[in-house]
Parts: C-alpha cells; sequence; structure tokens
C-alpha cells in the first residue's frame, strides 16, 4: 500500500458514511433563513433623521427621495452605513463621460483602515449591473504609487439600482497606510463585456483626507491557568474596528491559537468572525488581530469583545523522558534528554541514516495538554469624538 | 456558477450563491467531518455550521483566494470544537486498541496486502486510536493532500506544530505507515 492507497482507503471509508447524494441543504438553508432574518442593521434614528436630508443633497445631484432607498440598506457592513449615515466623506461631485458611459464620483471616504467611494454610472442598462447576474463586469484598479495594491471586482461591495438610468456603486477596500494626513490612489475603473458597446475605461487621481481614528487603550487582563490574556487596544473609526488580543507564552507552553472573535457595540452585535485575521507570534508572544466593517460614532457608550482560544503546553514528567528514550532507542536514536525546571533539553548524539532527527525527537518527546479559554471584555466610553476633517 | 460568482452573490445577500458553494463543496467537507469525527450526525452538525460561519465572514473572503482551502479549515475546526464540547471521542493512546493488532501477521510485508477490506479495516481502527487533533491534521494530509506547510498556513498554526502532530499520528501508525511512507525524510518539507 502506497500513499494513495492510503488515500484511497480513507475516501472508501468515508464514502460508505457519506454515500454520494448526502446532502445538508435543506436544512442548511432553512437555518440560513432564519439568521437572516434576525440580522440587524444598527437604527440611531436620532441623529439619521438628521442627516438624511443632508445626505441626500451631498451624494446625489438629483432624486434625493431615490436616495433613501440605498441608504437603508447596507448589508453586513455597518461602518459603511455610519459613513453614508453621518456625511463622513469628501463630496466631490466630478463627472466623466467615455463611449457614452456617465461615471459621477460622488462621495469618497478614507480613514486609517479603509476607504469608501460612492459613485454612479449611467449610460448603460443597469439591469446588467443586476447584482444577481453581473454580465456587464466591472473591474476596479487602485494603485497607491509606491505601494503597489491592486483591488479587482471584489473591492465592489454595493450595486444599486436607482432608476432606469443610474446604478450606484459604492467599492471599499481595505488600507493600512497612512500617507502623512491624505491618502492619494489612482482609480482605473474598467467596464467589460457589454457587447457591442465598447468598453469604456476611467482613469482618475484622488486624495482624500483621513478621517481620526480613536485608539482606545484598553489593557484588561483575564488569568487563565499560568496566563494572563490581555484585550491590548481597540482602534476605531466610523467605518472599521480593529481589535488585539496578547498572551505572552511561558517557555513550556507549546503554541496558542486565538479563535473565535465578535464585537459588540451599546450591545448590539456587529460581527462574530472565526478565526483570526492575523495571528502574530512574536518570540514568546501571541496575539490575535481582527478587522471589523463596524465602527462608532459619537454617542456610542460601549464596546464588549468576546474571544476565545486555545492554548497547548507540554507537561514533561521524568516519565515522558525514560518513555522518549525508550521510543528513539528502538528507532536507533541515542540521545541524552533532561527535564531541568521543566523544561525538556535534549542533545541527538547519533541516529540512523535517513532520519528527519530534529522532527523524531520533537515527535518523540511531547504530549499536549490544552487549556481553553472565552471571555468577554467590556468597555465603557464617557465620551467619543469622531473628528471629520 | 464558479466559485467566483456564487461567493459575490452571497457577498450580496443572495442565497443562490449559498447553495452553489454548499453543492460543490458539502460532501468532500461531510466526508473529512466524517473522518476526523467518526460520527455522522456531528459530521452533518459541523458542517452545517461551517457553512453558516462562512456566510457570516464572507465579506472578509478575498475572493483572489481559493475558497476550498479556507472553507475546509473551517470545517476541521468546527468538527474538532463539537468534539471537544461533546466530548463523545473516545481515543485509546494504548495497547489496547493498538491497530497493529488488525494486521494480519506483523512479518508479512504491508506492501502485500491485496485485500482492500483488510487495508480499509486497519486504517478505519488506526484513525480511531488517534486523538481527534492528530486525525484532523491527518485527514488535510491525506485525504486532501495538503501539505504541512498548506495545512499550518489554514489552521494558522506554526509549522512545527503541524509536523508534530503528524508525525505523532505517524508513529501511532507505525506498524501500518512506516512500511508505506518509508523512514527517510523523504516526505518531510
Amino acid at each position: 500500500m502506497n500513499e494513495e492507497q492510503l488515500r484511497a482507503a480513507m475516501d472508501a471509508i468515508a464514502t460508505k458514511a457519506i454515500p454520494d447524494g448526502s446532502s445538508i441543504w435543506d436544512k442548511l438553508e432553512a437555518s440560513y433563513k432564519a439568521e437572516s432574518k434576525v440580522k440587524r442593521i444598527p437604527q440611531r434614528w436620532n441623529w439619521a433623521a438628521v442627516f438624511v436630508a443632508v445626505i441626500a443633497a451631498t451624494l446625489l445631484t438629483t432624486g434625493g427621495a431615490l436616495a433613501y432607498i440605498w441608504l437603508s440598506r447596507f448589508p453586513a457592513d455597518d461602518g459603511g452605513q455610519n459613513v453614508a449615515n453621518a456625511g463622513l466623506g469628501l463630496a466631490i461631485n466630478e463627472s466623466w463621460t467615455v463611449n457614452g458611459v456617465t461615471l459621477t464620483m460622488v462621495q469618497g471616504y478614507a480613514d486609517s483602515e479603509r476607504v469608501l467611494l460612492f459613485y454612479t454610472l449611467e449610460g448603460i442598462d443597469p439591469t446588467r449591473f443586476n447584482h444577481r447576474e453581473p454580465e456587464a463586469v466591472l473591474t476596479e484598479i487602485y494603485n497607491f504609487g509606491e505601494i503597489d495594491q491592486y483591488q479587482t471586482f471584489d473591492g465592489l461591495h454595493y450595486q444599486y439600482r436607482l432608476d432606469e438610468n443610474r446604478v450606484l456603486l459604492v467599492s471599499s477596500f481595505r488600507h493600512n497606510q497612512a500617507v502623512g494626513d491624505t491618502i492619494t490612489f489612482n482609480w482605473q475603473v474598467i467596464i467589460s463585456n457589454l457587447g457591442e458597446v465598447v468598453p469604456p475605461e476611467f482613469h482618475r487621481s484622488f486624495t482624500l483626507p483621513i478621517q481620526d481614528k480613536l485608539i482606545i487603550p484598553v489593557n484588561q487582563s483575564i488569568e487563565v491557568e499560568d496566563l494572563t490574556i490581555t484585550l491590548e487596544s481597540i482602534e476605531m473609526t466610523a467605518a472599521s474596528s480593529t481589535v488585539t488580543i496578547c498572551t505572552t507564552l511561558p517557555d513550556y507552553y507549546d503554541h496558542a491559537d486565538f479563535e473565535d472573535m465578535g464585537l459588540l457595540i451599546d450591545g448590539q452585535l456587529y460581527v462574530y468572525v472565526y478565526g483570526s485575521e492575523q495571528n502574530i507570534f512574536d518570540g514568546r508572544r501571541y496575539c490575535m488581530k481582527q478587522s471589523f466593517d463596524a465602527g462608532i460614532l459619537t454617542g456610542a457608550e460601549s464596546v464588549e469583545v468576546t474571544a476565545s482560544g486555545i492554548f497547548v503546553a507540554p507537561v514533561p514528567t521524568q516519565q515522558d523522558i525514560d518513555d522518549a528514550l525508550e521510543r528513539l532507542e528502538a528507532e536507533g536514536f541515542e540521545a541524552e534528554i533532561n527535564l531541568v525546571n521543566g523544561h525538556i533539553q535534549w542533545e541527538i548524539l547519533s541516529y540512523p541514516e535517513g532520519y528527519n532527527a530534529e522532527v523524531w525527537m520533537y515527535s518523540s518527546l511531547y504530549d499536549y495538554r490544552q487549556i481553553e479559554f472565552q471571555h468577554t471584555f467590556s468597555i465603557n466610553l464617557s465620551e467619543i469624538v469622531m473628528g471629520n476633517r | 456558477m464558479d466559485d467566483a460568482i456564487a461567493i459575490q452573490r452571497l457577498k450580496n445577500g443572495d442565497i443562490s450563491g449559498l447553495k452553489a458553494l454548499v453543492e460543490r463543496y458539502e460532501l468532500k467537507a461531510l466526508r473529512s467531518a466524517y473522518l476526523i469525527s467518526q460520527d455522522n450526525a456531528i459530521a452533518e452538525d459541523s458542517v452545517q455550521s461551517a457553512f453558516l460561519r462562512a456566510a457570516r465572514a464572507i465579506q472578509t473572503f478575498d475572493s483572489r483566494r481559493p475558497f476550498q482551502p479556507w472553507f475546509m479549515r473551517i470545517v476541521v475546526n468546527e468538527t474538532l470544537k463539537i468534539l471537544n464540547q461533546r466530548k463523545r471521542f473516545v481515543y485509546a493512546e494504548s495497547e489496547d486498541n493498538d491497530p497493529l493488532d488488525y494486521i494480519p501477521d506483523e512479518s508479512q510485508n504491508p506492501e502485500e496486502i491485496a485485500d482492500m477490506h483488510e487495508a480499509e479495516a486497519a486504517v478505519q481502527a488506526a484513525l480511531e486510536s488517534l486523538s481527534p487533533e492528530h486525525r484532523a491534521v491527518m485527514v488535510m494530509r491525506y485525504y486532501l493532500g495538503y501539505s504541512e506547510s498548506d495545512i499550518a498556513q489554514e489552521l494558522n498554526k506554526p509549522l512545527g506544530t503541524i509536523r508534530s502532530r503528524i508525525f505523532h499520528a505517524q508513529q501511532r501508525l507505525r506498524g501500518l505507515l512506516l512500511p508505506l511512507l518509508g523512514r527517510n525524510g523523504d516526505n518531510y518539507e
């Protein structure tokens, strides 16, 4: 039996247990629909009502009433909703026409975490931009000069049909490089697959002011056995939040696996993600850093962060060492292994040809004990003021 | 419908995107989850949970990346999480459940094993003897075909950790696997 036969054996075992035709779709569809019904968008009507009229005037030159249609729909992007509702972007209102297609850049917003662009297209059939059937392919390319960052179709977050002639598009991408007080980029839009129409292309350079960021130095800690886990900081803009949780592992720990993280603002769960965007390993310091498309505006009262993880520690004992030496001897290894202050120290004296010695030593020595944690950190905010330069 | 379009639809809240991804990946996911959990019900629960988690997190998914590795990572971790929560797994790091017992004759060269049923039984027993975490990396390595570095990247764990788990599992299976994979370092990256 070779490796392929081993894989075939595993496949045969799995296929007998889960035969062709097995499906979980019916149950999954019901669960997904049930979740979608309870999905919430924050309703800050006390200030949103004030700004709706301002937004309509800022964002659109015509059809102010139509602005209400898309303002109320920001699926899974509460931060974008904040920007639109509070009018935090820079009004641009410039148009270009290429091959009969007119692009109007309405508003641009940038902070240290995200860039949001609001623009309309006119002159092509908006039904061809129906996001359910993207016959027309929109490609956006951003070039930050020395920092090469290209964003393709995925930069486009939302498409809304405003009327018979126009479609509104909201483009969002993340960019963590602040260039002084502004961010400058070359923006290129290519519309393709339009059949007989010559694909129009738009090129433009933009410079946007970078909005303020609020850095909340939290430094709240919990003890999990002999570990200290610290919520170090939360960085928040109107459109984004970045949370960092860290721990420093003692030498006799093997590694840390941070897992889930959730962000709640004023008791409202915005996003709960599985897996960390970044797991940072810096010597013995392990951190989970996660960014969310949700932020805060003036008046937010509290922020909560829920997090979970697993830490793995070898628990070496003298018996472990004796057992390891016996296994290694059976494989033809000669080694010295000592337990010094809870740490295993080993030296390979000889081993058979063809062995990956270090790996065999490592796999022979360690058993694992797992420690799990799950905690909610709460931060009361006295007064948050999001600046708007 | 290819993955990019399905993902974009799902990002736009269109359930047809989710359905397309389910149709493409559910069997592989269910079978992987079964191999790790050794339980049909847990496999169904973990894969359903994985799809829902993926749908929730889809806005942050970079479509320039392949979908399957990202999704299978969620499946593996969901399965392990459910197993840990339910504590239904039973694995024996003892001689009472030694996979070597299932090889008809230890002196027989395993390469001469022609009966697939015996091989399947041996592999099945060997999987049952492993902890879920070790089973998971074995499934990712040999059933899903990921490299050790791919597994480390997808599970967001140090490469050394993945290697140690694979080799710990191989040590448990060595009566079956060493003759199959060889004692040299060729299979280690």
